[in-house]
């Protein structure tokens, strides 16, 4: 019975979750709000790091949450909305670096690291 | 010869990796921003706020074209903004640089009342209460001073609140330069 009243309740919460955020943003398209949730998870909040956009209601996550939904809005691309955050915030606001000069090493390091671990385990 | 190598190498790819760790650690500057609005020369983005005092008139960055400004961002409920507002006030009046500011996610009368008791350094106010301009010029927090050329490009950033010897050491002699453009 406990358990049957704690599912309800988790329902209950998850149900209004939703509903605020759709709320808040407004989507009259389910494509844009679709759009929303997959940018927003792939976004780093500025003000907390270690949270995705999706994740964090701090105010300034919050005002960029706004922006990306009057781009979309707008008909912008998801090309067009991380280009307009990563020349504002920098490429470290994307949580999937780009590939390229200077993020090199950082794709490439780990299978370097693991083709020289095999090598030292064939040599010795 | 070479398998003693071998062993040595994991111990050198990590002193490799510690000593980049240290040395980025050590060389951050937190307050040095990745943006692209923080050096180099970027138009001004184009935004549209109602005035603090005159909400029918307008602020855009049309408001200050053809004159070497600073664009802050502020607002009445920031510490920051507070300590910094002297330095502003000082700025206006020996100086005589055209200040321009946008009031972020504040109210209004609040606002109003904050430059009324301390002073008024801006030439014009925008109002911008959901932030909408503030993201557009990508900023971290309150405050942030812009300084904008002539022909309406961000061409230095500060983050955080301006001090006197910042202003007189980094921020004016930038301003003068492109003055005398």
């Amino acid at each position: 019975m406990i358990k049957l009243l704690f599912h309800i309740l988790l329902l209950f919460f998850i149900a209004s979750a939703e509903g605020a955020s759709e709320d808040l943003y407004h989507f009259r398209n389910p494509d844009h709000a679709k759009r929303f949730t997959e940018l927003t998870s792939h976004i780093r909040c500025i003000s907390c790091q270690h949270q995705t956009l999706a994740d964090s209601d701090a105010p300034l996550a919050i005002d960029i949450k706004l922006k990306i939904a009057s781009l979309l809005a707008n008909n912008q691309t998801d090309a067009t909305i991380k280009h307009y955050l990563t020349e504002r915030y920098g490429t470290s606001i994307l949580l999937t670096p780009p590939f390229n000069l200077s993020t090199f090493w950082l794709w490439i390091f780990p299978f370097l690291g693991i083709m020289l671990v095999i090598s030292f385990m064939v040599v010795c | 010869m070479t398998k003693r190598f071998y062993y040595l190498l994991p111990i050198l790819i990590v002193f490799g990796l510690l000593s980049l760790l240290a040395s980025e650690l050590l060389s951050a500057r937190p307050e040095q921003m990745p943006s692209s609005f923080k050096s180099s020369a970027v138009n001004t983005p184009d935004f549209n706020l109602p005035d603090l005092f005159n909400p029918n008139k307008a602020f855009t960055p049309q408001s200050f074209r053809g004159r070497v400004v600073l664009l802050n961002v502020w607002a009445s409920w920031c510490n920051g903004c507070y300590e910094e507002h002297q330095v502003l006030l000082k700025i206006r009046k020996q100086y005589h640089i055209p200040i321009f500011g946008i009031d972020y996610k504040d109210s209004p009368q609040v606002a109003i009342k904050f430059l009324n008791r301390n002073g008024n350094p801006f030439d014009q106010v925008g109002s911008d209460p959901d932030g909408s301009a503030a993201v557009d010029l990508g900023i971290f927090g309150t405050p942030e001073t812009f300084i904008i050329n002539k022909q309406g490009q961000i061409v230095y950033r500060h983050i955080g609140s301006m001090t006197l010897p910042v202003w007189e050491e980094v921020l004016l002699p930038i301003v003068q330069r492109y003055q005398q453009e």
